[in-house]
C-alpha cells in the first residue's frame, strides 16, 4: 500500500468519526441507562445573543454528545457509595462569607501593578532585540519584536483601563492618590 | 472537570486534518501510519497522558511537548519578585502571560506567532494545550519549583479557555475578593481523598445558563467536592435508585460527586485548589454543557483567578 493510499484509508474513517460525533451532539446523545427521566421539560439552552456571538466568533462546540462508556459504567456503579441521605455529621464547614466588592480602587491597583511588571518586561525584550540583531540572529530578533509589539499593546490597554477607573473613582467623589493604589487596593 | 468527549473529538479532527495535509503534500517518505484513537484508547490516554514531554527545569522551566505530529514549545522564566514570563507556542499561535504571583495579578495574551495579529483560539489548539496540561500534571512533582507550578496553572487556564472568551485579558484576584476557598467541603469523613461512607454536601454548585438564572433549581447541583470517586464520565449522579456515571442535564438539584468536583483545572488537575468559582464552573460544564461551552463563559472567567492564584488545600 502506498503512503497516499494508507493516509486516505485512515482519513475517511476519521471523517466518519467526526460526523458521527456531530450527529450524536445534535441528538443530545442517548440517555444513561437506568437514569430517572429529567424533570419537566425545559427548553434546551438557546444561542447566546446574536450580536455578541458575531463579535466573538464561531459558536461554541456542540453540547455533550457521547455517553457510551458512561452508560456501561452505570450498570456497575461503585458499591461503596452510600445514598445521598448518609450525611457526614462530623463535618466542620466554616461559614462562607460574601466576597468583598471589586472596587475601582482595587482593580486600578491590580492593573497598575501588572502594568509596571509588563513595562519592565518590554524593556528587557527591547534590549534583547538589540543584542540579537548585533549577533546577526535576525529570525530570533524578529520573533522577539512580535512579542514586544504585543506587550506594548497590552500596556496601552492597561493605561486606558486605569483612565476609566480614575474617572469612576472621581465620579463617585473619591480621590486618586498621586502614587496610585497598591495591589491590595490601598493608597500607595 | 471532564472534557474527554470534546478533547477526543478535537484530537480526532486534528489527526484527520494531519492526514489531509499529508495527502495534499504528497511528498516522498516512508509509509507513515496515522491512527485515529478509539474512545477506549482516548480514555486510557487520559489516565496515562499521551504525547512526549521534554522538560528542563534549569533557570526556570522550558521544554517541548509532541503529540500527533505537532510540537508545542513552552517556557516559564522567573524574574525578581516572583514574576513569571510564560510562553506556549502551539501551531501558529503564541500564548503568552506575565504573572506577578506575589501580588496576584497577571496579563494574558494570545496572538499569531509570525505577525502578532489577534487570533481565534480554535478547538485543535485547545486540544493540544489540554494534552500538554495533562502531561504537566503527570510530571509535576510535589515539590515542583514555582516556575513550573505557575506554568501548569496558566496552561490549565488556556486548556479550558472557550473560543468565546478573548485570550487577551487581565486576570487578578485575592482571597475573599476574587476567590473563596471551599477546602472543608472537599472532605468526607475528614479526608480529602478516598471513598466516602457519608457525605459532606455543598449546596449549591450553580450557573446562570441562558435562562432561569442562578436561582433556577435546574441550574443547581448538590455536590460532594473532593477527590473521592472516579469514573469515565463527568461525575456520578444520584438517579433516585443508585449512582450513575455520566452527567445529569439540568435536573433539579441532583446530588453529584466524583472526578475531583470543585477543583481548579481540567480533570483532577495538578493542584488541589477547591474554590467556589471552580465549583460553579464544574456545576456548569458538568450539567449539560461541554468544558468550553459559551454558556459557561462567565463561570470560566470567574474561576480563572482561582486557578492561577488560590492556594492548594492540601
Amino acid at each position: 500500500m502506498t503512503e497516499r493510499t494508507s493516509l486516505r484509508r485512515l482519513a475517511i474513517p476519521a471523517a466518519g468519526v467526526v460526523l458521527a460525533l456531530a450527529l450524536l451532539a445534535l441528538r443530545g446523545g442517548p440517555a444513561p441507562s437506568g437514569a430517572r427521566p429529567a424533570p419537566a421539560a425545559e427548553a434546551p439552552p438557546g444561542p447566546a445573543p446574536e450580536a455578541a456571538r458575531a463579535a466573538l466568533g464561531p459558536a461554541p462546540a456542540p453540547e455533550k454528545a457521547l455517553r457510551g462508556p458512561e452508560a456501561a459504567e452505570a450498570a456497575a456503579p461503585e458499591r461503596s457509595m452510600p445514598p445521598p441521605d448518609q450525611i457526614d455529621r462530623d463535618a466542620e464547614n466554616p461559614a462562607i462569607e460574601p466576597e468583598l466588592p471589586q472596587t475601582p480602587e482595587w482593580k486600578m491597583g491590580k492593573t497598575q501593578q501588572i502594568l509596571r511588571v509588563v513595562e519592565a518586561r518590554a524593556a528587557r525584550v527591547e534590549a534583547e532585540i538589540g543584542a540579537l540583531e548585533a549577533e546577526g540572529k535576525a529570525a530570533e530578533a524578529a520573533e522577539r519584536r512580535v512579542l514586544l509589539g504585543r506587550l506594548r499593546k497590552q500596556t496601552e490597554k492597561m493605561r486606558a483601563e486605569i483612565g476609566r477607573y480614575t474617572e469612576q473613582i472621581l465620579a463617585s467623589g473619591g480621590k486618586v492618590p498621586e502614587g496610585g493604589f497598591g495591589p491590595d487596593g490601598a493608597p500607595r | 472537570m471532564s472534557s474527554r468527549v470534546m478533547l477526543f473529538a478535537a484530537l480526532t479532527s486534528l489527526v484527520a486534518a494531519a492526514g489531509a495535509c499529508a495527502q495534499e503534500g504528497g511528498g516522498p517518505g516512508g509509509e507513515e501510519e496515522l491512527s485515529v484513537p478509539s474512545e477506549d484508547e482516548f480514555v486510557a490516554a487520559e489516565r496515562a497522558p499521551a504525547g512526549t514531554l521534554d522538560l528542563s527545569v534549569e533557570g526556570g522551566v522550558r521544554g517541548t511537548f509532541t503529540l500527533g505530529g505537532e510540537t508545542l514549545r513552552f517556557a516559564s522564566v522567573a524574574r525578581e519578585g516572583r514574576v513569571y514570563e510564560l510562553t506556549v507556542k502551539v501551531r501558529s499561535t503564541t500564548l503568552d502571560a506575565t504573572v506577578d504571583f506575589e501580588n496576584r495579578t497577571s496579563s494574558f495574551d494570545g496572538f499569531g506567532s509570525a505577525a502578532g495579529e489577534d487570533v481565534l483560539y480554535d478547538e485543535a489548539d485547545r486540544a493540544l494545550v489540554e494534552a500538554l496540561y495533562r502531561a504537566l500534571n503527570a510530571r509535576g512533582p510535589a515539590d515542583a519549583p514555582e516556575a513550573f507550578v505557575v506554568l501548569r496553572r496558566a496552561v490549565g487556564v488556556w486548556s479550558e479557555n472557550p473560543t468565546t472568551v478573548p485570550l487577551g485579558r487581565l486576570i487578578y484576584g485575592d482571597e475573599g475578593r476574587g476567590y473563596t476557598m471551599l477546602c472543608s467541603y472537599a472532605k468526607c469523613g475528614g479526608s480529602f481523598t478516598g471513598s466516602c461512607s457519608s457525605w459532606n454536601w455543598f449546596s449549591y454548585a450553580k450557573h446562570d445558563c441562558n435562562q432561569g438564572g442562578f436561582d433556577n433549581t435546574r441550574n443547581q447541583q448538590i455536590a460532594q467536592l473532593g477527590n473521592h470517586f472516579t469514573c469515565s464520565g463527568d461525575e456520578f449522579y444520584w438517579n433516585g435508585g443508585g449512582w450513575t456515571c455520566g452527567e445529569p442535564d439540568h435536573w433539579s438539584r441532583p446530588s453529584v460527586v466524583g472526578n475531583c468536583f470543585g477543583r481548579c483545572g481540567g480533570g483532577c488537575g495538578g493542584d488541589t485548589q477547591y474554590t467556589l468559582d471552580a465549583t460553579n464552573h464544574d456545576g456548569c460544564v458538568r450539567n449539560g454543557h461541554v468544558l468550553a461551552s459559551g454558556y459557561c463563559d462567565d463561570q470560566f472567567v470567574s474561576a480563572s483567578d482561582d486557578e492561577l492564584f488560590a492556594p492548594n488545600c492540601y
